[in-house]
């Protein structure tokens, strides 16, 4: 055998285990989860009953120990945070992205955060005025420093906007491309509840960081009378994803009246785009069996499908009682065409009245990972724990669910408002927060473990939950390995070899 | 064995090109972001262990009932006309001290943790309330430990 298909063959032997070692978690069935003990993200002060809920988790691109959470309050009043850690989610130091609030604005809320490919964090937050807390519009304020100083807030929308949510696709051209998708309200809303619709669900986007907006373009199907709760996802090639749901004739939902829960269905739509935003389709059917669980406590800030996507890949969670209790849906679709069958994320005896809600879920291959709000181990429905469970087969099937808190939460201690829809209910926010990175899996949550009913007072909890790969994945890694091994001694082998033989030309003789 | 000689010019523009990318790099940007203390607290033998001092600003509180009881731990803040809380809990007159932060009861073996923003130069004391069987509280009993918030210092990391 000549010296150099001796080298070929050492390369290809070195390539193929460097694959096999070291591939991301695509494909097979999901691994075991271990999850660390959780530790809280927010100061507690039993004195005030501050409510921090609703966490959204972003790692800086260019330094993975930096990752950043952006919370909103609902107690004592409406505000907006942004949590700081340099070890990657493990410990958590506030820092104020918006020390000096916009002309015309009294409070912060709602905030989104993302990070450009530089690292540049971008921080949008909706302002409130007045006593009827009416958005008086869309601020976007930015740090090149990791959170140590911030840009003055700059107007991106005009009052009347809900639900605004904003994502940046990093590998879009040059800078990137900023997506920002929201509701408007086409008058202005009585309280507790929307004005007679349409007010349509409309995207827009920036090419140079925030500084100017395309003209935005409406994304909710123009038939659609009454759209709320905007999701947004973006995948590879321009693909931007807006799911919502679409009441269909639940006026006493849409519009905060008296009355019960709806006992109709709704739909959950997404509509896409190709082309990073500049036109979207028409949309596209989800699931439209959806049974609310109960009355949407307020239209404004009502959750969202959790909504995730990587490639042609798309993922939407929801909850619905559509088998007479609250549980956790999720439909995938690849390619972008035909959706996959419904799967129920949570594992418990279907019917027992006990409810699973509030899902976030991340999306990397064949690997779904998702997270919920789960009280079946409260006979009375009300200590709320959280739940892990993933799919290695693209949503198909999921694990055996993996409780994450060591305490449970009490459901009643948080903000309740004053209007007919909210009677009884209480405030827990719009989202968890969730973020995947290799084997491991950073989750965020309102917790009320350490207070006690009537009260406020809501703490960021987070941790971390270590997924070890599937033991198809195990083995496959240690071949990697040795075929590496093998590799390399091979090419060390000829390259001594080197030294006492020349390299043949023209066609080699062994 | 394979030996990279370095005395090539390829190999050694390409040696110095690394390093100099990677001390760039790590120049360019500040550390991540500061990191705030952990202060373990063990609940054992009716009383709380700690190390001090313990430092203002933002602090996570870990706590483990390492003991074979209930105990539940309560942070009050004291201004200073409070007297030392062993003489405050035993005297006559009790000052009523507002709500602050703490956890709920622990069994033995349970863990809970909680984070406060404490300011520097004030007085705080731990406390449970969990009662004994003759319907006495274990911060009467000696379940009481006072402490005072000395300079912040932030761990920084690299």
């Amino acid at each position: 055998m000549t010296r150099r298909r001796v080298a070929l063959v050492s390369l290809c032997l070195g390539v193929v285990g460097l694959v096999l070692a070291f591939r991301g978690p695509t494909g097979g069935g999901a691994g075991a989860a271990r999850v660390h003990p959780e530790l809280p993200v927010t100061a507690m002060d039993r004195g005030i009953g501050i409510a921090n809920n609703s966490p959204r988790l972003e790692v800086d691109p260019t330094e993975s120990r930096f990752v950043v959470m952006a919370n909103r309050l609902d107690a004592p009043d409406f505000g907006c945070a942004l949590q700081l850690s340099g070890d990657g989610g493990r410990t958590w130091l506030p820092t104020d992205p918006v020390p000096a609030l916009p002309p015309g604005a009294d409070k912060c809320y709602a905030p989104e955060v993302v990070f450009d490919r530089t690292g540049r964090l971008y921080y949008l937050f909706v302002g409130l005025a007045g006593g009827g807390n009416e958005p008086t519009g869309a601020f976007l304020t930015s740090s090149a420093d990791r959170g140590r100083t911030f840009s003055p807030p700059r107007q991106v929308l005009g009052p009347l906007k809900f639900g605004v949510r904003m994502a940046l696709d990093r590998a879009f051209r040059a800078a990137g491309r900023l997506h920002i998708v929201w509701i408007e309200a086409r008058s202005d809303p009585p309280l507790g509840g929307f004005g007679v619709g349409p007010n349509p669900i409309m995207a827009s986007f920036s090419d140079d960081g925030g500084a100017s907006f395309s003209t935005p373009s409406q994304v909710s199907d123009v038939s659609r009378e009454r759209v709320v709760a905007p999701g947004l996802a973006l995948g590879s090639g321009g693909r931007v994803h807006v799911a919502y749901y679409d009441l269909g004739d639940d006026a006493i939902d849409y519009q905060g009246l008296e009355g019960p829960r709806w006992d109709g269905r709704w739909s959950l739509i997404v509509a896409s785009s190709s082309d990073g935003g500049e036109r979207f389709g028409p949309g596209r059917v989800v699931d439209d069996g959806i049974v609310p669980a109960r009355r949407v406590m307020l239209i404004f800030t009502m959750p969202p499908a959790a909504v995730a996507a990587e490639g042609s890949r798309l993922c939407l969670a929801w909850s619905d009682a559509r088998r007479g209790d609250e549980d956790v849906m999720l439909r995938c679709t690849a390619e972008g065409t035909k959706w996959g069958p419904l799967t129920r994320i949570n594992d418990d005896r279907p019917g027992t009245g006990r409810s699973q809600y509030l899902p976030q879920i991340s999306v990397s291959g064949r690997q779904v990972d998702a997270i919920f709000f789960d009280r079946r181990a409260d006979p009375e429905n009300l200590r709320t724990e959280v739940m892990y469970a993933a799919s290695g087969d693209g949503g198909r099937h999921f694990g055996p669910n993996v409780v994450v808190t060591e305490d449970a939460s009490n459901g009643r201690i948080g903000q309740s408002y004053s209007v007919p829809s909210a009677e009884g209910l209480v405030e827990f926010g719009s989202r968890l927060g969730l973020l995947r990175s290799s084997y491991t899996v950073l989750a965020a949550w309102p917790d009320t473990r350490n207070g006690t009913a009537p009260g406020t007072g809501q703490d960021l909890f987070a941790t971390h939950i270590t997924v070890d790969a599937p033991k198809s994945r195990r083995s496959s890694s240690w071949l990697g390995i040795a075929l590496l091994l093998a590799g390399s001694v091979a090419g060390g082998a000829t390259a001594r070899w080197s030294r006492g033989l020349p390299w043949r030309t023209g066609r080699g003789q062994d | 064995m394979v030996r990279i000689d370095i005395r090539r010019p390829a190999a050694s523009r390409l040696i110095a090109c690394l390093l100099l990318i990677s001390c760039q790099a790590s120049e360019a940007r500040p550390p991540p972001a500061p990191s705030p203390s952990v202060v373990t607290v063990t609940m054992r033998d009716s009383r709380f262990v700690y190390q001090t001092p313990i430092r203002g600003g933002r602090v996570v509180f870990e706590v483990m009932n390492r003991d074979g009881i209930d105990h539940d731990m309560r942070l009050q803040s004291l201004t200073e006309d409070v007297p030392p809380i062993e003489e405050q809990l035993r005297g006559s007159k009790r000052r009523i001290l507002a709500p602050y932060a703490g956890i709920l009861v622990r069994r033995p073996g349970q863990r809970g943790t909680f984070a406060v923003d404490l300011v520097e130069g004030r007085r705080y004391a731990f406390l449970c309330y969990v009662k004994d069987d003759t319907g006495t509280a274990h911060a009467l009993s000696g379940m009481a430990s006072e402490f005072r918030a000395v300079a912040p210092t932030m761990t920084t990391v690299r």
